[in-house]
């Protein structure tokens, strides 16, 4: 960087590839001296850029346009951007929770019951090492009839785990789906009658897959639950 | 910070990872007409037309080769005031991100009057690397064309959306 | 000198020496016959001499008491005339026999001579007697014929005497001719030994050679060579061996080049398929889409097998055919000419093979696409997460994982066309071969034309050959077994093959029992002894690690 002005004619050129992975990396004799800082040849940047070798090639035919086609639909409004939520479902319901409030989507594990406990909690499960509060959301919203230890035998539930507001807590899903993202054009507001049946719910609806979703404010939801909880 | 990487010729080029939307495969572009060097047309994106401009006809003089490492680059272009347009990129080799500090760069020791949108320079293990500031990319003259008159934007979606695409 | 000339000498000598035996043994017969009759004439002039004696002596006696007794007289004279004939010819015969004959001349002294005593004198004064004073001529002999009979009993006995020794010493002559006889037939039939000896040496000391020879040849060891050096039949078939054996040689070693190639890209590629199967996962439909297409490979590999098969089967009848002799050569020649079809047959699988390997191209476009992809989704989860702040930094290593798997996308498709590069060349390779061997087959089918012919001629000529030639076929017969064990073996490899490319996505061992395989053919290849024996690499199938 001496002289910053000669850079661009000192330009690299296009290294000639070999495949040292084969030759002496880990399919090979595994003698490469940088075996010894990379650990396996998938991280070495030698790897990595082999890797990328294939993507220099002609765009095959079709590619292009089916990318076109694929962008050009799904219209968004030109100023306001996508937002993101996961669908799930509990006692029968469909029901969304923004993307950002999640901290993991964990798979069905024990939850030890505590006794004396309020109705709506389950118990403490037990993610990565650390005890998490489990709350039946479905009791918390006044959808469920059955009795919350009824959720403790479902087995292959997920187990949805939420972060807000400096708060975690879990919670068993029938069912989970991937996150979505969705424009404001397809949120619609609530009819007012549910929003008055229990303060929990926001008053947003989501047109999702012909199916409808009633989307919960995270802030609305944490607040009932604070409310359960202390 | 994070930087996306590609190259105009054989130089490479980070961008302020930040300002980009999305990273899109190479799409098939409406033409504008009488448009200057450099703008390579119009695609939609989710129902918006969106200009896109060559970064190697821009600069070098040449399209940009048609292979599956050149990518079209969405990002957010500062209109005048709080204005923020979509702009697309067409970049070669458009494959990597890195994770800099914005110190890392050095400052490169001249300007050239043309190219106002060439930034400090950092050097990695393949080579120097100049941050491209994105904002400084398009003339005035340019900018006025794409963003000054949504109309001539409209008019292009609208040959668009008329036409069977490709 | 030609086998043939040699034969037609050595028969030849042969006719003679029966001749001159069979001359031998009449001679012998000829010597005892004749003994046989000198020895009874012998008696008979013995016994006529006796005769004739007594005769002279009654016919004195009766001539004594009847002088005028003319017939007496006559019967006399004729004795006496008889008597002097007998021994004038035995004497003639028999002068060999000193003794004999000095016996017959003391009798014809004894009749002739005028010793007191003697019959001449006896006769001479008993008719002197006679014709003077008849009536003494009784008294006379009367008083003189004991003496006179005396001395002929002598005579007499001593005569018997030596006719015996003559007899003797006659049956002795015959004896040594029969012994004679028998050392010259024995001389010949030592002749004779010795020229068979000679004739069977010429032609078996090469045929062993030629045995052994092919028997090294049957073993697989192409470093042996006959080299004959004669300028008979026997050295023709030497040459054609030796020239087979340099042509099979460089045959095999090209084969084993090639399966040394082979087997290497089967091992490497085995190694990445095992590898790619993990990473398949994220592109299950491009891989069902390439495993139909190898299902089409296993197809024609299937129909490869077929193809073996009929060799098999060509094989096995031209073990049957070689039994049958000479008559079989001109059969064998033409199922060499089969194998030489069902060779072209292997060769255009091969190039099916080649043309299928070249279809995984637009698969590997395919996979292109999801390598395009992954890498794209790697970016703008990147670009998302670093956009989340803090909320993002769990996602960036998730992006980051991503980076990685199309990197490894990426790396699979540069590995796979470059294997799929060797594959196509191997096969290439293997296509050349093929031609090769046809080549090879016919130049085969030629010699062994020839050959037919030569042995032919030599079995028309001798039937000493036929049992050696029984011993050739028998060792071309251990040949065809290998061959039949070999099929068996490509027929397994076939299999092999076939199932590899029905389950690659399910299961390792298929890819396992292709590399044991391959390694087996190179283990039966490896036992043709050659000169510059290539070492066959060996790689384990589980060196890939996976993800």
């Amino acid at each position: 960087m001496s002289e910053p002005g000669t850079f661009a004619a000192n330009a690299p050129a296009p290294d000639d590839l070999t495949d040292c992975w084969r030759t002496n990396g880990v399919y090979g004799t595994r003698t490469c001296p940088q075996l010894t800082d990379y650990v396996h040849c998938r991280n070495c940047p030698i790897h990595a850029r082999a890797g990328l070798e294939p993507l220099n090639r002609p765009v095959p035919a079709g590619y292009a346009e089916h990318w076109t086609d694929h962008f050009e639909k799904e219209a968004w409004s030109r100023r306001s951007r996508p937002s993101s939520a996961v669908p799930f479902r509990i006692a029968g319901e469909w029901l969304a929770l923004p993307t950002k409030c999640f901290l993991e989507i964990a798979e069905w594990r024990p939850i030890h019951s505590i006794p004396h406990a309020r109705q709506i909690v389950l118990g403490l499960a037990n993610v990565r090492g650390e005890l998490l509060i489990c709350i039946s959301l479905g009791h918390l919203l006044g959808l469920a009839d059955v009795p919350p230890r009824n959720l403790l035998r479902a087995k292959h539930a997920p187990l949805l785990v939420l972060s807000w507001a400096g708060r975690r807590v879990g919670f068993p899903a029938d069912e989970v789906q991937s996150p979505s993202r969705f424009s404001s054009e397809q949120v619609r507001p609530a009819p007012p009658a549910l929003a008055k049946a229990n303060p929990a719910f926001s008053e947003s609806m989501l047109q999702w897959r012909q199916r409808t979703l009633i989307l919960l404010d995270p802030d609305r939801l944490f607040l009932a639950l604070n409310r359960n909880l202390t | 910070m994070l930087f996306l990487v590609f190259q105009i010729g054989r130089n490479r080029y980070a961008l302020d990872s930040r300002r980009v939307v999305q990273v899109l495969p190479l799409l098939k572009l409406k033409c504008l007409p009488h448009a200057p060097k450099g703008v390579a047309g119009v695609f939609m994106y989710h129902g918006a037309p969106v200009p896109a401009v060559d970064l190697s006809e821009l600069t070098l003089g040449e399209p940009a080769a048609e292979l599956l490492s050149t990518r079209l680059i969405v990002l957010d272009y500062p209109g005048s005031g709080d204005q923020v347009h979509l702009l697309g990129l067409i970049a070669e080799k458009a494959t990597e991100v890195i994770r800099r500090e914005p110190r890392d760069f050095v400052d490169s020791g001249f300007n050239i009057k043309a190219a106002p949108y060439l930034g400090p320079v950092l050097v990695d293990s393949r080579g120097p690397i100049q941050w491209l500031r994105e904002q400084h990319l398009l003339s005035q003259s340019i900018q006025q064309l794409l963003f000054g008159s949504p109309a001539l934007l409209d008019s292009a979606a609208a040959a668009i959306q008329e036409l069977p695409s490709g | 000198m030609t086998i043939s000339q040699r034969m037609n000498v050595a028969l030849l000598s042969m006719i003679v020496l029966m001749l001159a035996a069979v001359g031998l043994a009449f001679w012998m017969q000829a010597s005892r016959v004749g003994a046989n009759l000198q020895q009874q004439r012998l008696i008979a002039t013995n016994d006529r001499i006796c005769y004739d004696t007594l005769l002279i002596m009654e016919t004195l006696r009766a001539l004594s008491g009847d002088p005028k007794n003319e017939s007496e007289r006559t019967r006399l004279e004729e004795a006496d005339r008889n008597l002097r004939a007998v021994l004038r010819e035995a004497q003639d015969r028999y002068s060999d026999y000193a003794e004999l004959s000095a016996s017959l001349k003391a009798i014809s002294e004894f009749e002739a001579g005028t010793a007191p005593g003697s019959l001449g004198s006896l006769q001479a004064r008993v008719l002197e007697v006679a014709d003077s004073d008849p009536p003494n001529a009784a008294a006379l002999f009367n008083s003189n014929h004991r003496d006179t009979a005396r001395q002929r009993e002598m005579l007499f006995r001593d005569l018997a005497q030596q006719v015996d020794h003559a007899g003797t010493a006659i049956s002795l002559r015959g004896h040594n001719a029969s012994v004679l006889g028998v050392a010259g037939i024995l001389v010949i039939l030592v002749v004779s030994l010795l020229i068979g000896r000679l004739q069977f040496t010429a032609v078996a000391a090469p045929l062993l050679r030629l045995a052994s020879g092919i028997d090294q040849i049957r073993r697989g060891n192409f470093a042996n060579r006959i080299a004959l050096e004669r300028r008979d039949e026997f050295g023709t078939i030497g040459e054609g061996l030796d020239r087979l054996a340099d042509d099979l040689s460089e045959l095999v070693g090209q084969i084993q080049r090639s399966g040394a190639q082979v087997n290497t890209s089967a091992v490497q590629l085995a190694g990445k398929i095992q590898d790619q199967q993990t990473s398949a996962r994220e592109m299950a439909s491009t891989v069902e889409r390439m495993a139909a297409a190898t299902k089409q490979i296993g197809v024609t590999a299937r129909e490869l097998a077929k193809t073996m098969n009929e060799v098999n089967r060509v094989d096995e009848r031209t073990a049957d055919l070689a039994t049958g002799g000479t008559a079989a050569i001109a059969r064998m020649e033409a199922a060499v000419k089969r194998v030489m079809e069902a060779s072209a047959s292997v060769g255009a699988k091969l190039t099916a093979l080649s043309e299928k390997t070249a279809s995984i191209d637009p698969l590997v476009a395919n996979i292109a696409k999801v390598a395009d992809q992954t890498n794209l989704l790697s970016l703008n989860a990147a670009i998302e997460a670093e956009k989340a702040g803090e909320y993002g930094l769990g996602f960036a290593v998730v992006a980051i994982e991503i980076r990685r798997l199309a990197d490894q996308i990426g790396v699979a498709i540069y590995d796979i066309e470059k294997m799929v590069k060797e594959v196509q060349s191997s096969v290439a390779a293997g296509v050349t071969g093929m031609a090769k061997f046809a080549e090879e087959l016919g130049r085969g089918g030629e010699e062994i034309g020839a050959v037919g012919s030569h042995l032919t001629q030599i079995i028309q000529r001798e039937e000493l050959l036929a049992p050696r030639l029984q011993a050739i076929s028998e060792n071309v017969g251990g040949q065809l077994t290998d061959a039949e064990d070999i099929t068996a073996g490509l027929a397994h490899l076939g299999h092999a093959v076939e199932r590899t490319a029905e389950s690659w996505r399910q299961s390792h061992t298929v890819v396992d029992q292709l590399n044991a395989a391959t390694l087996g053919l190179q283990s039966s290849v490896a036992k043709f002894k050659m000169n510059n024996t290539p070492v066959p690499p060996h790689y384990s199938s589980g060196s890939g690690t996976g993800i």
